[in-house]
């Protein structure tokens, strides 16, 4: 009988027990999770501070779903992993062995790297106890400062601002988002921001948090010198992979763990998927990581296969994220490269969550091209006569077509005058255009039934 | 505390260009079924949690399966409450294009929604 071992509950570990599974109905599945709940849905954590949806709603998996697919679960965390002896070291000492180990360990947040982090009063959006705190003092606070430059940030400045908190944002760019968005996607963003009533605080940067006798937060010191009173601080700058049972072990890593296309280490009988993970990519011949949700389910999907004694290469699809920020529909795909700044100190540089190292990015030649219609913006991003990344606000109809263009790498010089003239007609020939190359077989087919 | 209804706009109302309040009586038809785009999904429950009879939704709509349960009414609250534009209405396999009898069927479809949508004002 083989002995699974996945340390991690998370969109890849339960994606991987749940396939191993299928494929042994007898082999013993052991997770080790550091967290007490059942799997949740990290993203649905943004939906639980607007209020969408209650706590215990983000939770996919049963208890009884474990007991049905008998993986048992082990509160703890992993000291250290030990691949020349197969088994891995806990932090309460205990060790368990393993034939084949799963590291799905996944990332946290990065805590605020100045004076002042761990008082009262700093939250995070980043675990389900941890938002759960966030909605407590957010209970009785009554201004709260965000800071970070990615999603997480963006959805924490949201979710405060929907408790009525005087919910100020720093940003220590002149834009939001700066690795995806351009200028005026930026602009428009902070339009809706502002609706809101978040204040935005462009080109401003937190030295340190300051507490007041008790322990807890009553402002921050910016770097400028000044003091600004708050009595919350939201800290979203961004997540790191959970790496340290693999520190000062054989198992080869970089940012992350490096894996090959079949989730596999450099050690024998070890695998790795999810945000701790750093695969090998056909596309761009690199390792590089993803911090998205749909990416950690379909490598998680694969490794499970191969550990189970299969044979599934996990190809990585264009990196796609869908997000909805202060009711503004955003669909960024492929590589968009933003305005980030390259040279920044690397503790600036974390990936927030639901972004990928390609998103940041863009083809070594591009152009792009442009339509704006009030609120409602698509951007192409292009490589030659092929599609590199799309970033669609608002009105969302062409998100689909164009992740399909992208995906397939279809030809789209027929397009060349349209996307040089941008605007609405060079939205209407996209979709035309992608309409009569179908043929080539669609992602999907969102057509409603009329009656 | 009741839940206050839904003030913005879904993403699929978006992802079709309907700027008023879809109307789901046009989108419900016999052969149509809530189908995911499991890319999409990230689990996070909204789906079924929006259901008015309690279908589980999350665990169709993240394997990529449509909602094929005996109870599913076809109001389309999961599809309009999705925030990442998941669930759309899809055919279902197999099903006959629509007869005198899919028509009446839609009728009755259309009471339901009419009584659904009627319902936490």
């Amino acid at each position: 009988m083989t002995h699974y071992l996945i340390l991690g509950n998370g969109a890849a570990g339960a994606t991987a027990a749940e396939e191993i599974r299928q494929y042994d109905a007898h082999g013993q599945i052991t997770m080790v999770s550091a967290e007490r709940h059942p799997m949740y849905s990290r993203p649905g954590l943004a939906y639980v501070i607007i209020d969408e949806i209650p706590e215990h709603q983000v939770i996919a998996r049963t208890p009884e779903w474990y007991a049905r697919q008998h993986v048992q679960v082990v509160h703890g965390a992993a000291a250290k992993v030990e691949p020349s002896l197969h088994r891995v070291r806990l932090v309460d000492g205990h060790s368990l062995p393993y034939d084949r180990l799963l590291i799905a360990t996944g990332a946290r947040a990065v805590p605020l790297p100045y004076a002042g982090a761990n008082l009262d009063g700093v939250v995070y959006l980043d675990t389900l106890d941890g938002t759960k705190e966030l909605l407590r003092k957010a209970k009785r606070a009554k201004r709260a400062v965000v800071v970070g430059g990615g999603i997480t940030a963006l959805e924490m400045t949201e979710g405060l601002a929907h408790h009525k908190l005087d919910t100020h944002y720093f940003v220590r760019k002149d834009a939001l988002w700066s690795a995806v968005f351009n200028k005026t996607e930026s602009e428009l963003l902070a339009e809706r921001m502002t609706e809101h009533g978040v204040k935005i605080h462009y080109n401003t940067e937190v030295a340190e948090v300051i507490g007041d006798k008790r322990g807890r937060v009553k402002g921050v010191k910016l770097t400028r010198g000044e003091f600004f009173p708050c009595d919350l601080v939201g800290a979203g700058i961004g997540v790191k992979p959970q790496l340290d049972c693999v520190r000062d072990t054989s198992i080869k890593m970089d940012r992350g763990i490096l894996v090959n296309e079949y989730l596999e280490a450099s050690d024998p009988d070890v695998y790795a998927a999810g945000d701790c993970a750093q695969i090998w990519d056909r596309w761009t011949k690199k390792h590089t990581m993803d911090v998205l949700w749909p990416t950690a389910i379909a490598a998680g999907h694969a490794a499970g296969i191969n550990m189970a004694g299969g044979r599934q290469a996990y190809l990585k699809g264009i990196p796609f994220n869908a997000c909805l920020l202060f009711g503004l529909h955003i669909t960024a795909i492929g590589q968009l490269g933003g305005t980030r700044d390259e040279t920044e100190p690397e503790i600036f540089q974390h990936i927030s969550r639901g972004s990928s190292e390609i998103f940041a990015t863009r083809p070594h030649a591009y152009s792009s091209a442009w339509s704006q219609e009030g609120v409602n913006t698509v951007r192409l991003v292009l490589s030659g006569d092929r599609l590199a990344g799309a970033l669609v606000v608002g009105e969302q109809s062409l998100a689909d077509p164009l992740r399909d263009l992208i995906e397939k790498q279809v030809d789209v010089h027929p397009l060349r005058p349209y996307l040089q003239e941008g605007g609405p007609a060079m939205a209407h020939a996209v979709m035309d255009y992608w309409k009569q190359t179908q043929g080539q077989g669609a992602v999907s087919q969102p057509v409603p039934e009329a009656r | 505390m009741p839940r206050e209804q839904k003030k913005r706009p879904g993403f699929f109302q978006k992802l079709f260009g309907t700027t008023e309040t879809t109307d789901l009586r046009t989108l419900a038809a016999h052969d149509s079924v809530v189908t995911p785009d499991p890319i999409r999904c990230v689990q996070c429950g909204v789906c079924g949690y929006n259901c008015p009879v309690g279908i589980p939704v999350r665990d169709y709509a993240c394997r990529g399966k449509i909602v094929d349960h005996p109870d599913c009414v076809q109001c389309g609250q999961c599809i309009e409450a999705c925030p990442r534009g998941t669930l759309r209405w899809g055919k279902r396999p197999g099903a006959r294009p629509n007869g005198p009898a899919a028509t009446e069927y839609a009728e009755v479809m259309n009471l339901l929604a009419e009584t659904s949508s009627g319902k936490g004002s």
